[in-house]
């Protein structure tokens, strides 16, 4: 009974903070995003090697950031959930699940559009492109588990277990450029030189994809919150009708 | 004028794969900011109705 005061308590409390937040992140997003659109596809030149195939990279490095920070901080909610079972962590890491699958997505398919004219292939089995594709599996995996079950608290555990094993994946996917041969070229933003990380793509670049960056962060968070309150919704409109249907409730927790 | 707005789309040949890579992550983005603010506000019909019901004391069919 108390905690279930403190679940019903503390999301009044994040309602009003996403209300300062959301439209805050959002039109950070959505500035950032014009901007973005006209330094990638006007102010910035294209590549020396790759010609004007390089302004896929401005989608496809930020949505493939993206995709990394959103599972990190998906399972550090899990973690958050597994260890002081707050339930809003659980709500979090639920919330996340479908922007961060979607930049995976985005990642995936610009990566292919991008692959074919310059490597020749859609597609290679390769570790950095295998490693994000689980990366993308470990998404959908982790929604269908969550909910999966006849009440959705019920999915929460073990999909969060889920969450903290696949974070394995993801120094994988960072350094499978390092550590195996591949198609895909090698961190080029932020490269170790002359015993200091230093970016080794020239600013006209840099620009117009850490703004991008900014934009897709500021539409993860936004999206983040509106799916957050749905979720919460959604447990009070369960919560209530459990009560409801006093016998119900008792066949239910049984 | 009018060559210049076709070579900007041409994109050197490679427009095909750059508008297809952009247009696809534009429509995730898209797709999944609709849908979420749907749910958002199913949810919210949803849990007026049920307070409504709950204030004039009737308790069936709330969904």
């Amino acid at each position: 009974m108390l905690a279930m005061f403190d679940y019903l308590a503390n999301p009044t409390r994040f309602r009003r903070i996403a209300a300062m937040v959301l439209p805050v992140a959002a039109g950070i997003s959505v500035a950032c995003f014009g901007v973005g659109l006209y330094l990638a596809f006007f102010a910035s030149p294209p590549d020396y090697l790759q010609g004007e195939t390089v302004r896929i990279m401005y989608i496809h490095v930020p949505a493939a950031w993206m995709a990394l920070l959103g599972y990190l901080l998906m399972a550090v909610a899990a973690l958050f959930y597994l260890v002081w079972r707050h339930p809003l962590a659980d709500i979090a890491a639920r919330a996340m699940a479908l922007p961060g699958a979607g930049f995976a997505l985005i990642t995936l398919i610009s990566g292919a559009f991008w692959g074919r004219p310059m490597w020749g292939a859609w597609w290679v089995w390769d570790a950095r492109l295998t490693s994000m594709l689980i990366l993308f599996l470990l998404y959908v995996g982790y929604m269908l588990l969550v909910d999966g079950f006849d009440r959705p608290e019920r999915g929460s555990k073990p999909a969060a277990l889920l969450l903290l094993v696949g974070v394995i994946n993801l120094p994988i996917i960072k350094f499978s450029v390092d550590w195996w041969n591949t198609l895909h070229q090698g961190a080029s933003v932020l490269r170790f030189v002359d015993g200091g990380f230093a970016p080794s793509i020239d600013r006209s670049m840099l620009l117009p994809l850490l703004v991008m960056a900014v934009a897709v962060l500021g539409w993860f968070i936004a999206i983040s919150l509106v799916r957050m309150q749905a979720i919460i919704n959604r447990r009070k409109l369960d919560n209530a009708l459990l009560h409801r249907h006093g016998a119900g409730q008792e066949i239910l927790h049984a | 004028m009018l060559d210049a707005i076709f070579a900007f789309f041409a994109m050197d040949g490679h427009g095909v794969y750059i508008w297809s890579a952009w247009a696809a992550g534009l429509l995730i983005v898209l797709g999944i900011t609709l849908r979420s603010m749907w749910q958002l506000r199913a949810s919210q019909r949803r849990l007026t109705k049920l307070t409504e019901t709950t204030a004039t004391g009737r308790d069936k069919h709330v969904t």
